[in-house]
């Protein structure tokens, strides 16, 4: 087992040193270009009793660590001719589970068909967001990361296997850009849900921002089906709420579909703006998702973010919320067990905890104030500091996860956060 | 006669300088260039924006274009940013970084210096650079000037 892990890491790594050989090699030719991109930080989450992590690909961590908010980019950009192109994108980052296929962030061959509309074919960000297509990179924002409470979730669609295409035209005096993507994709939670894997399939995206000196409006739409490719674990609890009785949970039919073992249909959509002048930079934006999925509930969310620029500073102010549009389903079964098995009332009630640690792994309902300072030291090079407060409620928070793998619920608690980070592009 | 003189002398020195000033001065105005094979005969001023913030990888006419930068903390590139998008070479950098880094454009290439500038720009019909109008060659076409 651990022969192989290390195997793995071998192959990730001497392919990774390929890569980079391979680019400074073809670094001299000007249709070859390499790039990178890079954040050192350093993350204290205060609480003895959760682990902070940015969106559930990414294992929490607690206490002072280096990992939550590091990360670390490299892309090559190849042009064929004038009308091709290869784009491709790694990244490393505290993933819960390591593999090539959660490295490469985006890959695609790209035709540009005319001065306005591009064709592309391979792996995509289909840009739900107004951040989302570069929510890595973190010299291009203001903050210590994107809003947590709004960019988390979203990680589903973030890297589509598929096709895609930009249209780009002017309108009322302002730039307009229009992607869509359709196609599917796998996101990899490892042990953070019971080793499922989230399959989002029929993925259609259609997205528009529109800019015009210092002002940017965005809207979004994406609508995909998804479901979970369950660890034993996850099964389990899926097929026994399926097997128990009406007596003993009424709603235990309909809860077991709502696992996700089927494709559920979910859609996003959202709007957002951004002002950045001189001197306040101001950016806000608001989502609503709809799914019948307990794993990631229907949510509002949203954020209002305000900087002010004094020479190379930038200090700021964000908060942003995520609010389920549901009450939260828990399974604290205190019934009458009598229609159980004898024997079998201690497994039962195991699964049912077990049901509530994976609703509430994945569910946000928090609150967070954040205020900090950006000082951009060079052109290519960026110093932030970030205090958070957040404030989570009882039904759960996917950025902040108990820590003790036997506890199942959260209680409402405040957290501080604090982040001081070096970020650069090359 | 002497104080007269000192007087016409006067009068000269100052006009001199003031005529060799203005001449520097008009000589470190910018423009931006073309390579004088291209098809581009004038661009405005968003057609310019658009190339340069990495909007569109083409001229209005639909020929690619090739952009050209000087390099970092060059004083003319620092003034021609302030001139077209009144934004700092820090800001557009993190403006950049969104661009190069989600795959939809890439930045303008990076020049090693003006003679460097100049040559990719006589050189390469795709080009487009802003230059002093002091450096501006026979090989190159005037396609915009900053007021």
């Amino acid at each position: 087992m651990l022969k192989s892990m290390e195997q793995g890491l071998f192959q990730r790594y001497l392919s990774l040193l390929t890569l980079l050989l391979f680019s400074h090699t073809l670094a001299a030719d000007p249709k070859f270009r390499f790039n990178g991109f890079g954040t050192l930080a350093i993350t204290y989450e205060g609480s003895d009793e959760l682990g902070f992590s940015r969106s559930y690909i990414n294992r929490e961590r607690n206490d002072i660590s280096l990992l939550p908010d590091s990360i670390i980019g490299f892309q090559a950009d190849w042009v064929i001719n004038d009308k091709w192109d290869v784009f491709s994108q790694i990244v490393l980052e505290d993933n819960n589970k390591r593999s090539l296929d959660n490295l490469l962030a985006i890959g695609f061959l790209r035709y540009r068909a005319s001065r306005k509309i591009d064709l592309m074919a391979g792996r995509i960000n289909p840009n739900i967001y107004l951040l989302s297509d570069h929510k890595n990179v973190s010299h291009g924002y203001l903050w210590a990361r994107p809003p947590i409470e709004f960019y988390a979730q979203s990680v589903i669609v973030d890297s589509v296997d598929g096709v895609g295409v930009n249209f780009k035209t002017d309108i009322a005096g302002g730039y307009t850009k229009i992607r869509s993507v359709f196609g599917r994709s796998v996101t990899e939670q490892g042990n953070r849900v019971q080793n499922t894997d989230i399959i989002a399939s029929d993925i259609f995206s259609i997205s528009a921002e529109w800019s015009k000196q210092n002002f940017v409006l965005f809207t979004g739409y994406t609508s995909a089906k998804v479901k979970l490719n369950a660890g034993s674990g996850f099964l389990g609890v899926a097929n026994t709420l399926a097997d128990t009785p009406p007596a003993i949970l009424p709603n235990a039919q309909n809860l077991a579909r709502r696992f996700g073992l089927n494709n559920e249909s979910v859609s996003y959509i959202s709007v957002g703006a951004k002002y950045d002048g001189y001197p306040f930079v101001v950016q806000a934006e608001f989502a609503s998702s709809d799914l019948n999925w307990l794993i990631t509930p229907p949510t509002y969310t949203g954020y209002l973010s305000i900087g002010y620029k004094i020479n190379d500073f930038t200090p700021y102010i964000l908060a942003a919320f995520s609010e389920p549009k549901d009450d939260v389903v828990a399974f604290n079964f205190n019934g009458d067990l009598t229609e159980i098995n004898q024997g079998n009332e201690p497994d039962f009630q195991r699964l049912m905890n077990m049901a509530d640690q994976i609703i509430l792994a994945t569910r946000i309902d928090q609150r967070t104030i954040s205020t900090g300072i950006r000082y951009d030291w060079t052109s290519s090079l960026a110093l932030k500091f970030q205090y958070d407060h957040v404030m989570l409620d009882s039904t759960g928070s996917v950025t902040l996860f108990p820590t003790n793998n036997n506890s199942n619920s959260l209680s409402e608690a405040n957290v501080n956060l604090l982040h001081l980070s070096v970020n650069w592009v090359f | 006669m002497l104080r007269t003189l000192l007087y016409k002398y006067t009068q000269l020195f100052i006009v001199v300088i003031f005529l060799s000033t203005s001449v520097a001065a008009d000589e470190n105005k910018l423009v931006v260039v073309v390579n004088v094979n291209s098809n581009e005969m004038a661009l405005t001023k968003k057609q310019l924006t658009d190339i340069y913030m990495g909007r569109y990888q083409n001229f209005p006419s639909g020929g690619s274009a090739f952009p050209v930068d000087f390099p970092d903390n060059s004083r003319i590139k620092q003034t021609f940013y302030k001139l077209l998008v009144k934004q700092t070479e820090k800001r557009i950098n993190s403006y950049w970084s969104r661009l190069l880094f989600s795959g939809s454009a890439r930045p303008p290439h990076k020049a090693e210096g003006i003679d460097d500038v100049v040559s990719i720009v006589e050189q390469n019909e795709k080009a487009i650079a802003y230059l002093p109008v002091g450096h501006v060659s026979k090989k190159m076409r005037v396609v915009y000037r900053f007021e």
